[in-house]
Parts: C-alpha cells; sequence; structure tokens
C-alpha cells in the first residue's frame, strides 16, 4: 500500500515538476528583457538628415555644436542627423487627451555612421529612442547628392522596428527647419508631412505611388530609379509638390508638378486629377475637366533598330470649371465631342512634355523598359545594358487618348 | 467515671457498626449494583440478538401482529422527535395505531379518510360491524374497502416503513396484523412556482423551477405529453436519502448514456446532499477545470427542450437549479430568448456573445501586452493619446489592470453579499470609486477603466452564470502570462485555454472539439447561427440522438 502511494505521489510530483520547469523555461527564454511600458519609450515620429554643415539654425550658440558632437575614430562626419521625439504632455483635464496638440522636441547630431548617431543621441534622451513609429524621414537634397541615397537609407532598410509604410521626402532646403515646423493643426510635423503625402490621389501635384521606404528599398534593390516627392518649406508655408529622381541611387534631378502630373497620366496612377485648358474661342478664359478615373495601356514596337511605343489612354471626367460662360453646352452631341477633344489634345500634351523630361534626364521613370522585357525579351537583351542612356531617350511614344465627359446637363 | 464510661465506643457493644465494617459493606453493595447493571444489559443485549437474528441484517426490526409491541419497537426508533405523533384509535373493536410525522402530513386528509371510517363503525354498532371486523383481517381489504386515500401501500417492511413515515407518509397498524399500510398524505410547506431569478426570458414561460421535486417533474410533464419521457428516481446520501429523478425520453437518448448517468449518480457517496451543484462536481470528468461542463438551468422550458435533444436531466430534491448533461461551450452559448427572436437577430446575437467571451478572457492581457511590449503595433495617433494618459499614473500597467481587477471582484462580490436594499449603495459608490476618482486622482488611466468595464460587461452577457465566472477565474492567468511575456504569453494562453477546452469531455462529448469538427458542421444551424425554426429539421448531432429527424416518417423509431 505504502509502495503504491509513494508510486503515485512520485508520478504526481514528476508531472508538477515538468511543469513548472516548462513554465520557468519558457519565462527564462523569452522573459521580460523587452517589457518597456508605453510611457517609458521616447517615440521617434520623424527623422531628418542633412549635412553635417548644416542644419544650423541662425541663432544657436557655438557651443551647442560642441556639445552636440561627438568623437569619432573612424571617417569624417559627413551627416547630421536629427530626431523629432514625441514629448509625453498629461493632459490635466480629463477629457483632453490625445490628438490636440503633441508637443515634440528635436536632437540632433553629427557623425557617418547613422547607427553611431543613434546610440550618441542616446546621451540627450533620458529614455529609450524607439522607431516604431517613425513616420517620415527628410533627406536634404545637399546630403543626398552628397553621398548618395544607399548611405542615407541603408540602416532605414535593415532596422527592424522602422515600418515598410514610412514615407520619405526630399526638401531643397534644410531637413531638420521641417522638424521644428509647427503645423496649424497641433499634430507633430512628421505626422503631418506623412499625412498629407497618404492624400497624393487628391493632388496630381504629389507623387504619392511607390513612394515609401519600403518600395524604395525594393527599386533600389531591382536597380531602377527612385522617386522621392519633394517637400518646400519657406516661413511657415509647407508644400508638397514635385519629385527628385534617382538613378541607381545618385540624385539626378527634380521634376516640376505639371511633369508629375504628366507622369502619373502616363502610369495610370491618377485617381483624380484636374486637367486645364484655354478655351478656343473665348482667349483668356479657363475651362476645368476634372479626371475621375483613367486606363492605360503602354505597346513597345520594335522596326529595325527603332523603337517606338503606343500609349491609350481612357479617361472619364465631367467638365468642373467652364469660364466662358456657357459657349459650350453640354447638351449637343458636338459641342460634347469638341470638348472631349480639346481635354484629349491636352493630356496629349502633358504626356509628351514629361516624356521628354525624363528622356532629357536619362531616366526611365514610368517603366518602359520592364514593358520592352515583357513583349520584346530578345530585343530587351540586345538593348538592356544602354537602356537608360542610349536607347530610351531616343524612343518616341505615339498616343492616343480617348477622353468620355459624364454627367451632361445645362443650367436653363 | 460513669460519664467517661457512657461515651465509650459503639463498637464496643456493636461490633457490626464498626467503621471498616460498614466500609466492606458499602463496597459489597455497589459491587451488585453494578453485576446488576451489567446483568440487565446482557439481557438486553441479548433480547436484541433474539430480535435481529428474526429480522433480516438490513432491516432494525420485523413487525410482529401485537400492535403493543410494534408501537413499542417504533417508539424505540423514534425516541426523542417530539414531532411524531402516536395516534391510537379503536377500529371496531380492535385497536388500530396512526403514526406520522406533524409537519409533513395532512391532518385534515387523515380525518377525512382514515380516522373517520374507521371509527364510524365503532361509533354505532350496525350490522356493518360485523363485517368490518371480517374486514379488519387482513390490511390489504382494508386498504380497498375502508381507507378513502389516493394512494395506499401495503408495507411489510420495518425499514421502508420509516421511510415512509420520514418522507411524510402516514403508517396504519391494525392490532393482530403484522402488515402496515403506508397512506400517502404528504403535505409540508413549500414555496409556489415562482419566475426564474437567474434565466429571466423576455418572451418566454416565466416559471421555473422550486424546491420540490414533484413539482418539479410536473413542471416537465406538464409540457408534453408523450409516455417515451421517462422519470427514474433514485435516492442518495447515506443519511439524508434525497430524491434525485433522472429524466430522459427513451427513443432519443444516445445509448449508454443513461446508465453512465445512474452509474455515477450511484456511486456518490456522501452523508447529505443538499444542493445539485454538489452533486456536479461527483459527475465531472474534470474536477479541477474552472469550466463548467453541466449546464445548470431553472427553467423547465430548457430542460424539455435539452430532452428532445436526447440529453439527460438531473432533478434534485431541494433545490431549484437543475443539472442537464451533456454540457457544451455550444448549449452553455444558447439562451431561451434566441429562440423567440427572429433568427438573423439571433444569429447576430450568437456572434457578439462569442465575441464577449473572447473579450471576457483576453482583452485586458492583449491591453497589457501592447502597452507594455508592443507599443509599435498601435497607430501612431492612438499611441500618442495613449502614451499621454498613461504618463500621469505612476503603476506599470500590469500592477494598474491587477488593481483594477481587485475592485471589481470587490465590488461583485460585495452587491451579491449585501442584502436587497443596500446594492444600489454599493454600486453607486463602485461607479464614483472607478469612473471618477480613481482617474483623478491618477492611480489608473481612463483607458484601462474602458477596458476593465469592457471585459466585465462582456462576462456579464453569458447566458450562463458559472461559465462567466469560469472567464472571470481564467482573466487573472491570462493577465500574469502577458505581463511576463507580451502578446507571445497571450498567444500561449489562447492555446492552452483552447487545448484545455477541447480536451474537457462531459459525458463523452468533446467541450469545444464540437464546434471544430468537420462531421458536426451541421450542427453550426443552431450553434454558431440560429435558422429560422423551419429549417432545424435535424437534431444536433453532437449529443447522438437516436432519431436524428425532429418531424418525419422515422420519428419514434430507433435508428437501425
Amino acid at each position: 500500500m505504502t509502495d503504491m502511494g509513494g508510486l503515485i505521489r512520485n508520478r504526481i510530483f514528476k508531472r508538477w515538476t515538468g511543469c513548472i520547469l516548462i513554465l520557468i523555461l519558457s519565462i527564462c527564454l523569452s522573459g521580460c528583457w523587452d517589457r518597456r511600458e508605453l510611457q517609458e519609450r521616447h517615440f521617434v515620429l520623424a527623422v531628418a538628415i542633412d549635412k553635417a554643415d548644416e542644419g544650423l539654425g541662425a541663432e544657436r550658440g557655438k557651443d551647442v555644436d560642441r556639445v552636440e558632437d561627438f568623437v569619432q575614430p573612424h571617417g569624417s562626419k559627413l551627416y547630421r542627423l536629427s530626431f523629432q521625439i514625441l514629448q509625453l504632455t498629461p493632459s490635466n483635464n480629463s477629457e483632453g487627451a490625445g490628438r490636440g496638440n503633441t508637443s515634440t522636441s528635436v536632437i540632433s547630431t553629427t557623425g557617418e555612421s547613422m547607427l553611431e548617431m543613434i546610440w550618441d543621441l542616446q546621451g540627450q534622451s533620458n529614455k529609450e529612442l524607439w522607431f516604431d513609429h517613425v513616420q517620415t524621414i527628410i533627406i536634404s537634397d545637399a546630403a543626398a547628392k552628397q553621398g548618395g541615397l544607399q548611405p542615407i537609407l541603408d540602416f532605414y532598410h535593415r532596422n527592424e522596428e522602422i515600418r515598410w509604410l514610412t514615407k520619405v521626402v526630399i526638401t531643397d532646403g534644410e531637413a531638420r527647419d521641417l522638424l521644428d515646423y509647427k503645423p496649424p493643426s497641433g499634430e507633430a510635423s512628421g505626422l503631418f508631412i506623412a499625412n498629407s503625402l497618404r492624400m497624393y490621389a487628391k493632388s496630381q501635384h504629389v507623387p504619392g505611388w511607390h513612394t515609401d521606404l519600403g518600395d524604395i528599398s525594393t527599386s533600389k534593390d531591382n536597380r531602377r530609379r527612385v522617386l522621392l516627392p519633394r517637400i518646400e518649406m519657406a516661413d511657415d508655408v509647407v508644400k508638397l509638390g514635385g519629385m527628385a529622381i534617382f538613378k541607381n541611387e545618385k540624385f539626378v534631378g527634380y521634376v516640376d508638378e505639371y511633369a508629375t502630373q504628366g507622369g502619373k497620366l502616363m502610369g495610370g496612377l491618377e485617381r483624380s486629377a484636374v486637367i486645364t485648358f484655354q478655351c478656343p474661342e473665348h482667349s483668356g478664359s479657363i475651362l476645368a475637366f476634372e479626371l475621375f478615373s483613367h486606363t492605360t495601356k503602354i505597346k513597345p514596337h520594335v522596326e529595325g533598330e527603332k523603337i517606338y511605343y503606343t500609349l491609350d489612354i481612357n479617361i472619364r471626367g465631367n467638365m468642373a470649371e467652364m469660364q466662358c460662360r456657357l459657349q459650350h453646352d453640354t447638351i449637343k452631341d458636338q459641342d460634347i465631342h469638341k470638348l472631349e477633344q480639346l481635354v484629349a489634345n491636352v493630356v496629349k500634351e502633358n504626356i509628351l512634355y514629361s516624356f521628354r523630361i525624363f528622356q532629357d534626364l536619362k531616366v526611365d521613370a514610368s517603366f518602359f523598359g520592364p514593358k520592352l522585357e515583357i513583349y520584346e525579351p530578345q530585343v530587351w537583351e540586345r538593348v538592356k545594358d544602354h537602356w537608360d542612356d542610349e536607347v530610351f531617350p531616343k524612343t518616341s511614344l505615339i498616343i492616343s487618348v480617348n477622353v468620355v465627359i459624364e454627367g451632361v446637363g445645362a443650367h436653363q | 467515671m460513669k460519664k467517661i464510661k457512657c461515651i465509650q465506643k459503639l463498637s464496643k457493644h456493636l461490633p457490626e457498626a464498626s467503621l471498616e465494617m460498614s466500609k466492606k459493606k458499602l463496597a459489597q453493595l455497589q459491587l451488585i449494583t453494578t453485576q446488576s447493571t451489567e446483568f440487565s444489559e446482557e439481557i438486553g443485549q441479548i433480547i436484541a440478538q433474539l430480535r435481529s437474528v428474526a429480522a433480516p441484517s438490513s432491516e432494525p426490526f420485523i413487525f410482529t401482529s401485537e400492535l403493543q409491541e410494534n408501537e413499542q419497537l417504533l417508539r424505540v426508533v423514534f425516541r426523542d422527535c417530539s414531532d411524531i405523533e402516536f395516534r391510537i384509535f379503536d377500529a371496531a373493536g380492535k385497536k388500530a395505531l396512526l403514526v406520522y410525522l406533524k409537519g409533513m402530513a395532512d391532518t385534515s386528509n387523515l380525518e377525512r379518510n382514515v380516522l373517520k371510517p374507521l371509527m364510524s363503525y365503532t361509533a354505532q354498532e350496525t350490522e356493518n360491524t360485523a363485517s368490518l371486523l371480517h374486514l379488519l383481517t387482513d390490511m390489504k381489504l382494508v386498504a380497498e374497502n375502508v381507507l378513502g386515500a389516493a394512494s395506499v401501500t401495503i408495507l411489510a417492511s420495518a425499514k421502508a416503513a420509516i421511510d415512509a413515515v420520514m418522507t411524510g407518509n402516514a403508517l396504519l397498524m391494525i392490532d393482530g396484523l403484522a402488515e402496515v399500510a403506508s397512506i400517502a398524505v404528504i403535505k409540508y410547506v413549500k414555496r409556489e412556482i415562482s419566475a426564474p431569478y437567474n434565466e429571466y426570458a423576455l418572451q418566454g414561460s416565466d416559471e421555473a423551477f422550486n424546491e420540490a421535486i414533484m413539482d418539479n417533474i410536473a413542471l416537465i410533464r406538464r409540457r408534453t405529453r408523450d409516455t417515451n419521457l421517462k422519470v427514474h428516481i433514485m435516492k442518495i446520501g447515506e443519511r439524508t436519502n434525497t430524491a434525485i429523478a433522472v429524466l430522459y425520453v427513451a427513443n432519443l437518448v444516445k445509448p449508454g448514456l443513461v446508465e453512465e448517468v445512474e452509474r455515477r449518480i450511484g456511486l456518490i457517496k456522501k452523508d447529505k446532499l443538499l444542493d445539485s451543484a454538489s452533486i456536479d462536481q461527483y459527475l465531472v470528468d474534470h474536477p479541477w477545470s474552472p469550466f463548467p461542463q453541466t449546464q445548470m438551468t431553472e427553467r423547465p422550458d430548457k430542460m424539455l427542450a435539452a430532452l428532445y435533444e436526447g440529453r439527460v436531466g438531473i432533478i434534485v430534491d431541494g433545490t431549484p437549479v437543475e443539472i442537464l448533461v451533456p454540457c457544451t461551450y455550444n448549449v452553455l452559448m444558447q439562451a431561451p430568448d434566441d429562440y423567440t427572436m427572429a433568427p438573423i437577430i439571433a444569429s447576430l446575437i450568437r456572434f457578439s456573445r462569442n465575441a464577449a467571451a473572447f473579450l471576457a478572457v483576453y482583452l485586458p492581457a492583449i491591453y497589457v501586452a501592447v502597452v507594455s511590449y508592443h507599443p509599435g503595433m498601435l497607430p501612431t495617433t492612438m499611441a500618442i493619446s495613449i502614451a499621454e494618459l498613461r504618463s500621469r499614473t505612476p503603476f506599470p500597467s500590469f500592477l494598474e489592470a491587477i488593481m483594477m481587477e481587485i475592485l471589481l471582484e470587490l465590488i461583485q462580490e460585495a452587491i451579491i453579499r449585501l442584502p436587497a436594499k443596500l446594492t444600489g449603495a454599493a454600486s453607486m459608490i463602485g461607479a464614483f470609486i472607478i469612473g471618477n476618482t480613481v482617474v483623478q486622482a491618477g492611480l489608473i488611466n481612463p483607458l484601462l477603466v474602458v477596458v476593465i468595464a469592457t471585459t466585465a460587461i462582456s462576462s456579464y452577457s453569458m447566458p450562463s452564470y458559472n461559465f462567466s465566472m469560469a472567464l472571470r477565474w481564467t482573466r487573472v492567468p491570462m493577465l500574469i502570462l502577458a505581463s511576463m511575456l507580451g502578446l507571445y504569453g497571450v498567444i500561449l494562453g489562447v492555446l492552452a485555454i483552447t487545448i484545455h477546452l477541447c480536451s474537457l469531455r462531459s459525458f463523452g462529448e468533446s467541450y469545444l472539439g464540437g464546434m471544430f469538427n468537420v462531421d458536426l458542421l451541421a450542427d453550426w444551424k443552431d450553434s454558431v447561427v440560429r435558422l429560422p425554426a423551419k429549417l432545424l429539421t435535424r437534431r444536433p448531432k453532437e449529443f447522438g440522438a437516436q432519431d436524428q429527424i425532429r418531424i418525419g416518417d422515422n420519428d419514434g423509431q430507433p435508428r437501425s
């Protein structure tokens, strides 16, 4: 009897020890080492990268630079890295918590390795820096011109805390100034820029397609061109518009809003756009066509050495604005067709403008090359090595635009 | 000198009066007394032995034909029971005795149907007296011809007779007869049938079980005219001898289930049975699990519906809450109102109930895990606003959550324990403490209050109170896991709970497994959603009813 009891007790004991052991092991193996409460973290909302000698406000004292700096054993001080950090302001009234006013602070340092600069910046912070919520990476074109995109963005591609959808923008001024910018909504400027960039579908002047950090990384890895939205700031005015083009991680040039719009039309990426043109009968009066949707079809053709493309565009939309006193009655068929013809011409003009700019910059921004690879692989094999520099600038584009005006009618 | 002579010792003259002598005599006397007591005890034992030789081992004694003797024997059994009434009377010249419990027998019924017919023959000597005397030679004849009571049983066994008295029957004994008649005149104070306290249905019946087992069975019987509905009454409890009824529909119930239920009830070794919940703990396979493995209900309509799905009901005397087995997660999620509402609404409510069950266990754990380990998972604006809320509170989120849980448990417990008139005050104080002061004092952030309140409300929305208690219990280990291991811990907990629920068996049926069993996919018609009544033509497969189709040619025929 006692033996049986002992055996059972032994078995139960073994089972319990096993359970407790598994529990302890699981805690030891994973444990609470990364437990860091929300309020014990410093969230970096935006990152600005300048050239080392940029990003210095006029009013900054001399000592500030010395304090911010650190001794670097290798390399030279190439970049200035600035972080916009969320500062927690406990709201005293119980209901006023949240989005209203976000207070932020900016810290910066200079150096060459991004990681080294981040670890140095920890010296200016009382809490650990976290990159989970980085919204925007702002690069000054001076820094981009200095060494290309690779040294600037490589760290952010590799870091697992930074998200795929982080927005990357380029500015021709100093990037750090944008971190100090206080949007009228009271939110942090990093959030402000990211949110306004998300509305690219509503503005044909903002290139929003494939410009997030993850897209840049895949474009970079596939050795394709990289497009970055351009942001400008003067005094209190901050505006997105136009874009910068990088080829092989090197800065090639800026492209204006009109060319950006043409590029978007070419790629079939516009979800809404406004196309304006002069009224042919009343000079000085502007008509505006609002695009609702459009589809494009690009097809390459090869005739001997000559490569040309045909681009078919179908556009649907309506007349949003007619400043020429009801001369174009949208009830009569022939009038509508006349308007459609006018819109088509303007679109054609716009696309050709962008196409020529891309050819001048020797950048295949709208992926004509890959189309050739799909339709004519043998030709592509022959030309792919000197596609951007020699072949693409010599190709031509034949555009046919089909415009349908919807929502016809007139006031009586 | 003369005087001195006078006070000489008495013992000199009377040697018998000496102190030693008297002591000796006293000792002798004492010895005789003890011996006589021993003798009397021995004699008593011999008498008892002689009696028990006559009586079978299970019986305390056997009835003799001497009424005097029988009365004596019964008085010994019922000694010190002042509520036992011995009524001696004269029935046509013969001595008769009526024994009953004063509080449990209907005396007016006894007067009308027993005393009056028997005594009336004594009062006036008629020609009937002779025939009565003839009748009084056999208890069976008495029961058939004289007694006016609805139910009379002739008993020969003393044990059965004593049991009959203790349940409220009256015992009739007539001089010269060794048999006794047990007359069913049970009537005692009990509660009226009332509305259910805990399982209120908006559009259902308002009748609920009460404490009397016969009333409860009657509530079921009244709802059906089916002879296939069987009731098997057992007596459990060494001292209380409580009646337990096992109810089932003979041609529906899964073969072997009733036998298993009765076997488990038969195995109960207990001196007293006061409530069904204590039986429940003897029936289940996993007494250490927090989850209820039997369904408790106080609604007769619910029990009847379950019986017609092939399940077994257990009614325990003295409890208004009765047991249904087998029990699965599905049946605990069904409420009577689901069947009175439009099916599409009922389906939505079923869904939200399942979601509530999930929230009630995991929501605080997910909150703690996200806030203290993975704030990157939150949208930025939300992370900012939570961080701002949290920046005022001094405690880590785990401690905060545990404090709120304790506060919540205290308020719940207080509201249950307090007299009804004070619960309002308690909940007011609770609301003020949680809703206002704790947040204003900066001890706990408002978001956590929202989380805990959502959790509490979710657990209140469970149709089964026992199940919501189980959810409350599992919440705490989940919180600890989340605070130590983050979302990894939450997932570990989800796995552990899911595996536990799938491995739980209630009378052979998997607790949660049925939901995910491809063979039982048809049961989703009345578990995940509730289809219109027209489409619910088949019984749930899960409980293995012998006849799957509710209505049709096959009805009533066992599956071949």
